[in-house]
């Protein structure tokens, strides 16, 4: 409880310097946070390099508008919504970019041969596993999963139907659900061998 | 299958919500290089309403530019219709000239001018303008007992005053300048002869154009003369109205004495045109230095002679657009807009690891635009007192909202006007970008000077040459000088003035 609020003492003294664009305090704020960002960023991105193009644009946000933040909510949850939205905007920029990904056409074999020596399923793997759906799903994964948002906010985020929003979990759900099996048949198989 | 798929959900969430991993350094790297970016542009936001007032009142003075132009526009087109409808040469026009401060013009009912006024009626042109001290009478004559009444009151007047445009009045003494005018008749026509300007009866004088009436001052009855007398009568401002909104504009006026006043055919009424409004478009080419006064020195490398070491101004230029007002003759105000730029080069100057206001260490720059810090990328702060050197670029931008009065000699197509003033300068940009030596090597980074005015006054003394090559434009060359009134910084450890030395060429249009 003593650490959670000298945490928040010094977010806030640290928020204090960026409003008076100390660089110092700035860099401090991205050391403080930058690893729990990242992997936000990962989560909504296929690969490392669009992750950090996610946490960089998202933190020059944090820093130009973080005279907006109202101290009354969790900084950390207000950093995590920019990068949130950084993701959906660079994924509505890219989404027609992207071919349309149906369930019969994903190979499993990636995920079957990726980090396949783990005895058990580590969490970079689940990780691995999210950034290998294909772009709608995950984004619909994540907003659902992690994020907490109902199908009818999805849809109107991503401007698709209620529908396919629920199509596109159990999708992903179904994809996951596989790569996971996959993984761990791999893993016994390599134990027994 | 469905309880499989929300346990996904769980497990996903529960283990990657507590993930934590390490960007690579390089997204800090390319964050602050945009922080450093951001901080020299939020510079000219911060000023953003000051320009926007600046924008408003360029765009009003435009604005009421195009307003009067289109009003003189207008003006020039209703004088043309009026001085096309009322032909003052009409060779079977009458013209009556009238008494102190008064001049008539009479024709026959043949005069196209009146034929637009009633029979008997009498027209008082008035010269609104201020620069001719006569009003005029046109009437329509007709043999009525009305017309002897308005003779016979004529005749009572003791004097009759002609202007001339100008300063130079011409003054119908009837005892001097009716010789004259006599004089000029009787030498075109031989008809008649007046001694000392007294006329005691009718003297009818022929002319080899034409012949009119022309009442004058003291004469008991009405003289016949030529048009070209009636025609000295200045009509010539474009402000001379008629009563009955009938405006007349002729400004070639010239003395009755002068012998172009011989013939109606030698008339040119066609006026010389001069707008009010001019804008000059310009650039320049700019020598610039300052002045510092050590105010506040903190460190050691705040002194005078520390701050103005091995930096040296570098490039400099103006341009920007002036709409210039001709308040009369020779006086003419200027106003506009313009953006300076001003650098500065630093060569390897040593600087020191200084506090700044938030208490954190950092490089510190003393230059003449105040102290700037230079973060490291690392984000390393060095030790209080830590030496490096560096090279820097100093980028000042203003914008500068002149006011100049200016005084015209004018020769010909040539003219010669020196002029002062003042100017409001408002920052733009500062940008300093440096390459600094640090242990990892050269850093290159972009930041700004902190302690800069917003704004500064500045004092305008020019001498501007204008060759024109037409009725519109002219090539405009004006060298100026530039001299600060107050410092640029404040709460800074030294006091800068910037003064320059401008050469501006440019193209002044009429508008």
């Amino acid at each position: 409880m003593k650490e959670e609020h000298l945490i928040m003492e010094e977010t806030k003294n640290l928020i204090e310097g960026c409003l008076h664009g100390d660089r110092h305090a700035q860099s401090s704020l991205y050391n403080l946070l930058s690893k729990k960002m990242f992997v936000v960023c990962l989560r909504y991105s296929k690969t490392r390099e669009e992750a950090e193009e996610i946490l960089q644009e998202g933190f020059m946000k944090v820093f130009q508008f973080i005279h907006q933040y109202k101290s009354n909510g969790s900084f950390e949850g207000w950093v995590r919504k920019i990068m949130m939205n950084c993701a959906l905007q660079r994924f509505r920029s890219q989404k027609y970019l992207h071919a349309v990904v149906s369930i019969d056409f994903v190979s499993m074999d990636n995920m079957m041969n990726d980090e396949n020596v783990f005895s058990n399923i580590g969490t970079k793997e689940l990780l691995s596993m999210i950034q290998k759906l294909s772009p709608a799903y995950r984004m619909v994964f994540n907003l659902y999963v992690f994020e907490g948002l109902k199908h009818r906010e999805i849809a109107q985020l991503l401007n698709i139907s209620e529908g396919t929003s629920k199509s596109n979990l159990s999708d992903a759900r179904s994809l996951l659900q596989k790569a996971i099996s996959n993984s761990l048949q791999s893993s016994q198989n390599m134990l027994q061998i | 299958m469905n309880e499989n798929l929300h346990n996904i959900d769980k497990l996903f969430k529960t283990a990657i919500e507590k993930l934590e991993e390490e960007p690579s350094s390089k997204v800090w790297e390319d964050i602050d290089k945009n922080l450093d970016k951001k901080s020299v542009v939020s510079i000219s936001k911060k000023y953003h309403k000051l320009k926007l007032v600046a924008s408003f009142l360029l765009i009003f003075s435009l604005g009421m530019a195009m307003y009067i132009l289109q009003l003189n526009k207008k003006n020039k087109a209703q004088l043309k219709k009026n001085y096309d409808q009322i032909t003052l040469t009409d060779k079977k026009g009458m013209i009556k000239n009238g008494a102190e401060k008064e001049s008539g013009i009479a024709g026959n009912n043949k005069s196209s001018m009146q034929n637009k006024i009633p029979a008997g009626e009498t027209i008082r042109l008035h010269d609104t303008s201020g620069k001719y001290n006569s009003s005029h009478l046109v009437t329509n004559e007709k043999p009525n007992k009305q017309l002897s009444r308005t003779l016979s009151k004529i005749t009572e007047k003791k004097e009759t005053e002609l202007s001339k445009p100008g300063s130079e009045s011409l003054n119908i003494n009837p005892k001097e300048k009716n010789t004259n005018i006599a004089g000029t008749l009787v030498n075109d026509n031989k008809v008649g002869k007046f001694n000392d300007g007294k006329i005691n009866k009718t003297g009818k004088i022929i002319s080899q154009n034409d012949v009119q009436k022309l009442n004058i001052g003291n004469l008991s009855e009405s003289i016949q003369v030529l048009n070209a007398h009636v025609l000295a009568i200045p009509l010539s401002s474009p402000d001379i109205m008629l009563s009955k909104k009938v405006s007349l504009n002729t400004s070639n006026i010239t003395n009755s004495n002068s012998p172009k006043y011989t013939g109606a055919k030698n008339r040119i009424l066609k006026p010389l045109h001069e707008s009010l409004f001019y804008a000059t478009v310009f650039f320049s080419p700019d020598i610039f230095g300052y002045n510092i006064k050590s105010d506040q020195p903190q460190f050691e490398e705040d002194t005078k002679n520390e701050v103005k070491k091995n930096e040296k101004p570098e490039f400099a230029n103006s341009y920007g657009i002036l709409a210039g007002y001709k308040i009369n003759k020779n006086w003419i105000i200027q106003s506009g807009m313009m953006v300076s730029n001003r650098v500065t080069s630093i060569d390897s100057k040593t600087i020191y690891a200084r506090p700044d206001r938030n208490g954190n260490i950092n490089f510190r720059l003393s230059c003449f635009t105040g102290p700037s810090f230079i973060p490291l990328k690392s984000g390393f702060h060095p030790p209080l007192g830590d030496s490096t050197t560096l090279s820097a670029k100093n980028t000042l931008r203003y914008i500068n909202i002149p006011v100049i009065l200016q005084y015209r000699f004018i020769k010909g197509r040539l003219s010669i006007n020196p002029g002062a003033g003042i100017a409001t300068n408002f920052l733009l940009i500062n940008k300093i970008e440096s390459v600094i030596n640090t242990a990892n090597g050269q850093q290159k980074s972009m930041t700004n000077t902190s302690g800069l005015r917003s704004a500064y006054f500045s004092s305008f003394i020019n001498l501007n040459t204008a060759y024109k090559i037409n009725n519109r434009i002219a090539f405009s060359f004006t060298p100026d000088a530039r001299f600060g009134l107050s410092s640029i910084t404040k709460e800074a450890p030294v006091k800068t003035m910037l003064n320059s030395y401008g050469f501006e060429a440019g193209l002044n249009v009429e508008l």
